[in-house]
């Protein structure tokens, strides 16, 4: 089982261009600072967590501070999973 | 004096000096101290060389800072040239290479990316940081660096001396080119006021609004955000851009800053519509939204006009090169309807007409290209006459007005009552969340790409953002180039709202007879 982190870490740096933030992402991370968030790639993340781990994230919780890091996202999933 | 930028502030200063001119992020700046600091960075400016017509970039997020390098750029005599924050390093060095900017102002924080600019034989030679950390900083060698701090030792009761006129350019904003480079597009104090001055008398804006700032600054919807706010004396509150990505949060914003003039393209309502649970609000103090540079689909606004419904909504028309020549103010809309909005009839001080290919005045159900005539229009390309001279051209069709007039490349038709139809464009430019593409940018990218054999790109519409944008590509040998690559190849060298989205390698791509490739057959 792949660690949750893991899985948002290799998300976020997928398609990330070499020269907008580094390749290493701490888990403390502001991601918008490191230009990893913007609204195109957000509402891909959101769809993409869902399928992932078979959760629903309502729009209510699409906001700054749970999705700050990957250590926020982390968090957030946590309260989701069963 | 009224006929430059800085005159707004200069009038407003000295009738409200302290009214709050901006809010942004807790920061808060009067009218008297704008005015004050925005005379400091000019003088800072002139001391460093700066003269009249000069390329100033401004390379920093949404800030109150941003918005005073708007302003001292202009009063020491130059031009100020918003680069997106969110390009990436390639790009930016193209524009700062192209229009010869000497001079920046960014921040600390963009200094990564500075780095790898300046990699390119830039012509830059001063960077102005402007930087909240008192650590050291990490400068780069060739420029001269100066902190915003230093800007407290020049003079702040008055501006520089003035040699600029009206008809000397305030700004140069970049938009997408056909050919693989963005253009800059060059507009005059005088076209500036042209716009602002209608939207002033046409909106009845007062001081007591509160305008947000949504679009960037290298966008045209910002210059009413900013130089409406200060001629009349409102307030002005720059949106943070990670507030603009979360739309719960940018609901919430809306709501608590009691914004009163919201100005955006469709996408962003959109996108504020469906995600940002606008029914915990009733935003009462929202009396304005008005919305420009895409196509709003129709159920989309009737829905939104339905959860505001005490706002008045102002469907407003114009590219870049004009800002904004039509506008139309929104009814009530048939529940039935499906066809957009009419872009309305011409905005004050501005003359519009429609040709069919005769060359004739089109009549109410015909087709034909809109032209556009006034002192709004451009002054032209940054460093293309001939690009310049193909739209902007002498007035053939009305003997005794034969002044430029400006061919939009948009296709409209005109109903029994004057009012103005958009039906597409001539040509390979789309819109996508507002922003004006070129498809033959992103090809001419895709080509750059050494595995890249033959590439296109089209338009997928799309009913929240318009298009999305979908490659074909024709691999040099299939099976060594994967679509990371492209995606990656692109990163580095488009905005994040041109990169295509889809892509999809075939082994040919169909052509039409003359051997062009035929993007009609591709879906």
């Amino acid at each position: 089982m792949e660690l949750i982190e893991k899985v948002v870490r290799d998300f976020l740096l997928g398609d990330v261009p070499s020269d907008q933030g580094e390749t290493f992402l701490n888990d403390d991370d502001n991601l918008f600072e490191k230009g990893l968030i913007d609204s195109i790639r957000l509402f891909k993340l959101v769809s993409f967590l869902e399928e992932r781990f078979g959760i629903a994230i309502p729009d209510g919780d699409v906001i700054a501070d749970n999705f700050q890091s990957v250590n926020t996202i982390k968090d957030l999933l946590r309260s989701k999973l069963p | 004096m009224d006929y430059l930028l800085q005159h707004l502030l200069l009038a407003t200063a000295d009738k409200s000096p302290d009214k709050i001119a901006l809010i942004c992020r807790g920061s808060t700046i009067s009218y008297g101290d704008l005015d004050r600091v925005t005379n400091q960075l000019a003088h800072c400016l002139r001391a460093e060389g700066v003269t009249r017509g000069d390329r100033i970039g401004i390379y920093l997020n949404k800030s109150v800072e941003s918005i005073l390098s708007i302003l001292g750029i202009l009063k020491a005599g130059g031009v100020y040239v918003p680069l997106d924050p969110a390009a990436p390093a390639k790009r930016l060095a193209y524009i700062i290479g192209n229009c010869d900017i000497r001079c920046l102002i960014s921040s600390s924080k963009k200094l990564p990316v500075l780095k790898q600019i300046l990699c390119d034989r830039s012509p830059l030679q001063l960077l102005i940081l402007a930087a909240r950390e008192t650590g050291e900083v990490d400068l780069l060698p060739e420029v001269r660096t100066i902190p915003w701090r230093v800007l407290g030792e020049f003079p702040s009761q008055s501006p520089p001396p003035n040699e600029t006129i009206e008809t000397d350019l305030a700004y140069i904003l970049y938009t997408s080119g056909s050919t693989g480079d963005p253009k800059g597009v060059m507009i005059t104090h005088r076209n500036a006021l042209t716009f602002i001055n209608w939207a002033y008398d046409c909106l009845h804006l007062e001081a007591h609004d509160r305008l947000s700032n949504h679009a960037p600054l290298h966008f045209d919807l910002s210059i009413f955000d900013i130089f409406d706010a200060i001629k009349v004396g409102a307030t002005l509150c720059p949106i943070p851009d990670e507030i603009s990505v979360f739309p719960a949060s940018l609901a919430q914003f809306i709501a608590e800053q009691r914004i009163t003039v919201w100005y955006s393209v469709p996408s962003a309502l959109i996108y504020l519509l469906l995600h940002g649970n606008l029914q915990r609000y009733q935003f009462p103090d929202l009396r304005l939204i008005l919305f420009a540079g895409e196509v709003f689909p129709i159920k989309y606004l009737r829905e939104l006009k339905t959860i505001i419904p005490h706002a008045d909504f102002y469907n407003l028309y114009g590219p870049t090169e004009t800002n904004v020549c039509t506008f139309y103010r929104v009814r009530e809309i048939e529940p039935d309807r499906i066809e957009p909005l009419s872009i309305g009839k011409a905005c004050a001080n501005t003359e519009v007409f429609a040709v069919n290919e005769k060359d004739e005045r089109i009549q109410p159900g015909e087709m034909g290209e809109l032209y556009v005539r006034g002192p709004s229009l451009m002054k032209g390309y940054w460093g293309l006459p001939e690009k310049t001279q193909e739209l902007l051209i002498p007035n053939r069709f009305q003997p005794g007005f034969e002044e430029q007039i400006y061919r939009t490349g948009d296709l409209v038709s005109i109903d029994e009552d004057g009012y103005y139809i958009f039906i597409g464009r001539r040509d390979n430019m789309i819109k996508s969340r507002g922003y004006r593409i070129e498809l033959g940018e992103i090809e001419a990218v895709l080509y750059s790409h050494s595995q890249v054999k033959e590439g296109a790109a089209i338009a997928v519409p799309d009913e929240q953002i318009g298009n999305r944008i979908k490659a074909f590509i024709v691999p040099h040998a299939r099976g060594l180039l994967a679509k990371s690559e492209i995606i990656k190849h692109c990163n580095e060298r488009l905005p994040h709202y041109m990169v295509p989205e889809l892509i999809e390698f075939r082994d040919d791509l169909p052509k039409t007879s003359t051997g062009k490739i035929d993007r009609k057959l591709l879906s």
